[in-house]
């Protein structure tokens, strides 16, 4: 049989496609749930690409929730929704540089259905939605419902992205910062209080409404939806065993850091109470210990693997350090006086400049004296690697083995100290500490009362009647703004009594109390009246001018200050101010005396160290590579 | 609503050298099709007998024309609609499938779901009659060449203009009743969607009525209705992704009502049912319909006056300008600083009082935008200023009568906020070069502001360093509403003038070719029309003069290169022969030919009209003329061009 040509070559077109069907059907073949009852729910593998789906879990299902109308939308695209979603994108940016906000909605609507799991697309329109849009409007209520757009888009996004915690990291970012951190959040704050018809029909189908409603706060509070937000993401990281898509350091931060927005917003929004009290509790054992509220361990408490691999704890750092003074104890038993004769040795080797300065008494070191101090403390330091050195020849090997561990240790502590300073975690620890304490709360009621009273312009105390109990009408005198400002210093003088380090350096707090405190002096110009002598926080004033200058608190009185204006007003006799006492060390024993003070420098440095002072740490981690180089050319 | 362009038909036609093109068009038309019948039948015949061939054509064509019998046309045409009435049903049946699908897309549509209503039923329309036009038009024609059934036909005492014109006004008419059908269905469709009413979820209790004190309620919202006493703390239920709030407000003859706010650019009528008798308050209400979306305003702008353009800004020193450009990329708004010498001055015409349905209070609607330098009291709106003035013939300054009013306000940015003037104003100012001003006067608004129909209106923003950006539509007077099934009737009309260039292209292209050809083709020619302005500009902004103005990128194959080398746009191309042939491709052969086939097809996105319906505007009778006068001329066209092509099929069979 003789056929034409057309039809070997049709035949030959057949074979070539069915010989191309193998390579697909290996690629491209789905997996099937097998309908054996005795393996039930059981598939079989598929082809190759159906198999890494498996393996990492990219199948549709795994990812999110099958919606129907996305996956028409990628159907009806035909294999083009790359395109499509090219063509969407541009559409989006040019109504919005068109500022055709709803229709930018809408785009972003369509846009999603055909990228609905990859999360930065959420990320960036939900941000957009809530940032950039809603800020063109000029209308707060306007910008309100834009921030609410882009929220709600957010929690759109949660049913398509079952195995992501970052949607929920994004709602409670921008649930928290934009509600509550905005040049808008007193009115955003408020409106959102009452807003139940946005709780119930948008985050009920989350979270119930009732976790966010409390009576302290008014109603619902914006930087506690963050806090649960957060706990969410939490949950699935802990519970359901989702991947991690961010860096742990400030992921872990994020929840107890929202407590502590709370307690700061109620304690503004409203006259500090008992409630708002708890709240910093609160606050300050979800920071440290144990969340109290979702029962999840605190921050402190937390497991941070940092980006060197390695696993620390804040809350571990007092402990590694005494594991540390334990080995530096074992190395001097090794080598008993070495460490004490090194020491005596490096003093000795000071300028006389050196020494004078060393052997001043701390409370009259001024800023200069300070910086010296803290290279003279670097040149008197013995390093353990030079104590290890003079360790006889048959504890060689032990003096070896404690290098190495305290050269580990060491490691994990400059990184813990890192860690630490980045989440500013000390200074935080203490704040909520002290704010939790009764003074604390009675200084925040003083200053909300000071505000107050401000605002009506009442800077004297005045007389007023009130009606008792029994109905009778009694008069009563009531502080004014100066009055309560005094009040509220003198609580936050007592509380911070036991924060030492919240008032040194240029942290918040101190910016604030300098601020706080200038305010009042303009006060009492205003109304004529003079510094008074007890203010509670002059030794914070002092403290400051002492070791600073008068850098930022040029207007504020000094304790001098106000002996000088006491004798140029004639109230104090006219005799010049007491020489402050400078101790001259005793040129027959010169050890003594700075050793003494050197003893203190230690132990004020152990406690910086410990409160996030980086100088110390520093400097024994530079030690401690010294002595591990040392001990290793040795070995 | 965004309004760029303010055409005028006549202009557009004489001045806008339209009607030139038209000519050219046609000539064009003529030409290119006898010149093509004189190539094939060169190639045939021989030149001689091509000549005689073209030239018998010419002289043929004048009776050809002229002869025309529309019973004959008529034939063809219900020959043609019969052949396609199966894909006329499968069309409309896809379109059923889309309205269906799409509620699923369009969902409650957002703040304002007619927009999207609109957008998505015009884009449906449109796409789908264009591609019926296409499928109904490339094969008719080229079939029945192929399978010889057009000796049936030409057999028969029928002209070649005849067999053209027929199929032309066959589909056409297959294409308006698909049309009609749609346009209908989409507009039911549309209305239920939008169509709706709300509850309240319980009764409304005392605490749940805010008092409005000092311009706030006790949740820090300043009321919707600046009448409202008490305002509601809860929303209605929820229907179509919005619910609405409610305000007891105090009417002007001391009663008091309870209005809904304007949510989803509608709001319902309330009606109360049951008073609390401790406070006096609404306890039960009932929503009434939506009201306020789907209409169609009718707007008059400002106008250009003699040499005078319809808006001039000054700047703070009261020097004219261009306005102030705020910093953003779309320059559509210019801004005028506030608390500063600096306006911006519309001038306006034809403000007669029968243009005004409501001739006591004259509707003047603001759509501006604000930006403000610095933030202010944020619970404020930023303020402005209208002054409304008389215009004073420049030959009578030093006598005539200048007479203002003045009206301060809060801006209310991204809406059309509107302000409501009373014909009979109370406050105005008469002032005369060198007599004392008369203030507290009341003028009429046409009688003494408006008279003879012109009006100068000069917006300015009080709040210092804020601005208020303005643009020419920025703010006209609404004199009035039109029907939106009126309204949306003309939308469709724009429509219909796009189906008729396409089927009239198509069938001009199945003259000459064979039907899988004539429907890429026609398809392509029809993206052509959609992607017009931007190959335009693409091949524009490659080709142009100054190099500084030039895009990045290059021409089409040179951007192919980039892609696939994932070459930076910036980055110069590798010297060599290589670089040079595909610069000589893109700048002599592929950009200019395709910057001529854009000019080649009508732009169809200007024949997308629905912006007017979405924005609730009356669709410009000047847009909608100028789009049918485009599609009639460029119908006409290629049909003499398909007709000549047609012939020359006989030319190049002779």
């Amino acid at each position: 049989m003789k056929f034409a040509p057309s039809f070997y070559r049709k035949a030959g077109y057949g074979l070539l496609a069915a010989i191309l069907l193998l390579p697909i059907s290996s690629l491209a073949r789905p997996s099937k749930v097998t309908s054996d009852p005795n393996q039930a729910g059981a598939s079989t593998s598929g082809g190759t690409i159906s198999q890494m789906r498996v393996e990492h879990n990219l199948s549709q299902s795994s990812l999110s929730s099958i919606d129907p109308t996305s996956e028409v939308m990628k159907l009806a695209s035909l294999g083009l929704h790359g395109i499509a979603v090219n063509l969407l994108w541009n559409q989006a940016n040019e109504y919005q540089e068109k500022k055709a906000f709803d229709k930018v909605s809408a785009t972003v609507e369509t846009l999603i259905l055909l990228q609905p799991n990859f999360v930065s697309v959420w990320e960036f329109q939900g941000h957009n939605l809530a940032y950039n849009i809603s800020r063109e409007f000029d209308d707060y209520q306007d910008r309100y419902f834009w921030v609410k757009e882009g929220l709600n888009f957010f929690i759109k996004g949660i049913d398509f992205n079952k195995r992501d915690h970052r949607i929920y990291d994004n709602l409670g970012l921008h649930t928290g910062i934009k509600l509550g951190n905005s040049d808008e959040k007193r009115q955003f704050r408020q409106m959102f209080r009452q807003d139940r018809d946005y709780m119930e029909e948008q985050i009920g189908q989350q979270l119930n409404p009732e976790l966010i409603d409390k009576p302290e706060a008014g109603g619902f509070d914006s930087w506690l939806l963050s806090y649960w937000w957060y706990d969410k993401s939490y949950h699935m990281r802990e519970k359901l065993g989702v991947p991690k898509r961010t860096s742990d350091i400030m992921y872990w931060m994020k929840g107890p850091a929202q407590l502590r927005n709370y307690a700061e917003a109620i304690s503004e929004d409203f006259r500090p109470s008992e409630a708002s009290r708890r709240a910093w509790r609160i606050a300050f054992e979800a920071w440290t210990d144990r969340d109290p509220i979702s029962d999840r361990t605190g921050y402190g408490r937390r497991e941070i693997e940092t980006s060197f691999g390695t696993i620390i704890r804040y809350e571990d750092m007092d402990r590694e350090r005494e594991r540390m003074l334990a080995i530096s104890r074992q190395m001097d038993e090794l080598a008993p006086g070495v460490r004490e004769t090194l020491r005596q040795q490096k003093i000795a080797a000071l300028t006389e400049d050196d020494r004078r300065v060393m052997t001043m008494p701390e409370d009259q070191r001024r800023f200069k004296e300070m910086m010296e101090m803290m290279r003279i403390n670097q040149l008197i330091t013995v390093y353990e690697i030079e104590v290890a050195t003079q360790v006889p020849p048959e504890h060689q090997a032990k003096a070896r083995n404690l290098m190495r561990e305290l050269s580990d240790g060491e490691y994990r502590m400059k990184q813990m100290e890192n860690y630490r300073s980045t989440v500013n975690y000390p200074y935080w620890r203490d704040f909520t500490a002290m704010e939790s304490t009764v003074p604390g709360v009675s200084a925040r009621q003083a200053s909300y009362d000071a505000i107050e009273a401000a605002r009506q312009g009442i800077l004297e105390a005045y007389d007023a009647e009130e009606t008792d109990e029994n109905g009778n009408v009694v008069a009563v005198r009531r502080d004014g703004a100066i009055d309560l400002m005094f009040k509220s210093f003198a609580f936050i003088s007592e509380a911070i009594q036991a924060y030492p380090e919240l008032s040194d350096g240029e942290s918040t707090m101190v910016e604030d109390l300098l601020q706080d405190i200038t305010q009042y002096g303009s006060y009492l110009s205003i109304v004529g009246r003079e510094w008074p002598d007890d203010f509670p926080l002059q030794w914070f004033i002092d403290e400051r001018v002492r070791r600073y200058g008068r850098t930022n608190i040029k207007n504020l009185m000094t304790t001098e200050d106000i002996m000088a204006r006491k004798r140029e007003l004639g109230l104090l006799e006219d005799s010049p101010p007491p020489a402050p006492e400078i101790k001259t060390p005793d040129p027959n024993n010169p050890v003594q005396d700075s050793a003494k003070e050197a003893e203190g420098q230690a132990i004020q440095g152990e406690g910086k160290a410990a409160e996030g002072g980086g100088q110390a740490t520093e400097g024994a981690g530079t030690a401690t590579e010294e002595r591990a180089g040392a001990a290793q050319g040795e070995g | 609503m965004v309004v760029e362009e303010f055409p005028n038909f006549t202009t557009w036609l004489l001045e806008g050298g339209a009607l030139l093109t038209l000519v050219y068009i046609l000539a064009f038309a003529a030409i290119a099709g006898l010149l093509l019948g004189f190539i094939v039948s060169s190639f045939r015949n021989g030149p001689g007998e091509a000549f005689y061939a073209v030239s018998q054509t010419v002289f043929q064509a004048v009776p050809d024309l002229l002869g025309i019998k529309w019973r004959r046309v008529w034939a063809i045409s219900r020959l043609a609609i019969k052949e396609n009435l199966r894909l006329f049903v499968v069309t409309l049946a896809i379109f059923v499938l889309a309205l269906a699908i799409g509620g699923w897309f369009l969902g409650g549509g957002g703040k304002y779901p007619e927009r999207s209503y609109v957008a998505f039923l015009f884009f449906a329309a449109q796409v789908l009659v264009s591609i019926f036009a296409v499928l109904v038009s490339a094969f008719s024609l080229p079939n029945d060449i192929v399978f010889k059934t057009v000796y049936t036909v030409v057999t028969k005492p029928v002209r070649a203009s005849e067999i053209v014109l027929g199929r032309l006004v066959g589909f056409t008419l297959l294409g308006t009743v698909l049309l009609a059908i749609i346009g209908g269905l989409s507009l039911v469709f549309m209305v239920r969607g939008i169509e709706h009413t709300h509850e309240m979820p319980e009764a409304i209790t005392e605490d749940q009525w805010l008092p409005v004190v000092d311009g706030f309620t006790a949740d820090g919202r300043r009321p919707f209705d600046s009448r409202a006493v008490f305002e509601s703390s809860v929303l209605s239920t929820r229907e179509n992704d919005h619910a609405h709030r409610l305000a007891i407000v105090r009417l002007d003859d001391g009663t008091f009502s309870v209005v809904a706010d304007e949510t989803a650019g509608h709001t319902h009528d309330v009606e109360v049912l049951e008073m609390d008798p401790q406070t006096d308050r609404p306890r039960l209400v009932r929503f009434g319909p939506a009201r306020g979306n789907l209409r169609a305003r009718r707007p008059i702008y400002a106008m250009p006056r003699g040499e005078l353009p319809a808006l001039t800004l000054t700047d703070e020193k009261g020097s004219e300008t261009t306005g102030v450009n705020v910093g953003e990329v779309w320059d559509y708004q210019k801004y005028v600083q506030g608390g500063s010498q600096a306006t911006a001055t519309f001038r306006f015409s034809g403000l007669s009082p029968d243009k005004f349905e409501n001739q006591d209070f004259i509707n003047l609607d603001l759509n501006l935008a604000v930006f403000r330098t610095h933030m202010g009291d944020i619970r404020r709106r930023v303020e402005a200023e209208i002054e409304l003035r008389n215009v004073v013939d420049v030959t009578e300054t030093e006598t005539a009568q200048r007479k203002f009013v003045k009206i301060p306000f809060e801006t209310e940015e991204f809406k059309i906020q509107t302000l409501a003037i009373p014909r009979k104003i109370k406050n105005g100012t008469i002032s005369v070069v060198g007599q004392p001003d008369r203030t507290q006067q009341e003028l009429d608004f046409f009688d003494d502001l408006a008279a003879g129909g012109e009006l100068d209106l000069v917006i300015r923003c009080i709040d210092p360093l804020q601005y208020v950006g303005v643009a020419r539509a920025s703010i006209y007077f609404h004199a009035g509403d039109t029907s939106f099934g009126w309204n949306y009737f003309r939308g469709f009309l724009a429509v219909w003038a796009q189906m008729l260039s396409i089927i009239a292209l198509t069938i001009a292209l199945s003259t000459f070719l064979k039907g899988p050809v004539v429907l890429i083709g026609s398809l392509g020619l029809v993206v052509f029309g959609y992607s017009g302005r931007f190959i335009a500009f693409v091949a524009e902004s490659v080709l142009g003069d100054d190099p500084t103005q030039n895009v990045w990128g290059g021409g089409p194959i040179e951007a192919l290169y980039r892609i696939v080398t994932q070459m930076n746009l910036q980055h110069p191309l590798p010297v060599g022969m290589g670089t040079n042939i595909i610069q000589f491709i893109d700048s002599q052969i592929l950009l200019p030919g395709l910057q001529s086939l854009s000019y080649a097809v009508p732009r169809f996105e200007q024949f997308n009209l629905s912006n007017y319906l979405a924005y609730g505007y009356t669709i410009d009778n000047q847009v909608l003329l100028i789009n049918l006068a485009v599609a009639l001329s460029f119908t006409v066209g290629v049909t003499v061009l398909g007709y000549f092509c047609f012939k020359a099929r006989e030319i190049a069979a002779a």
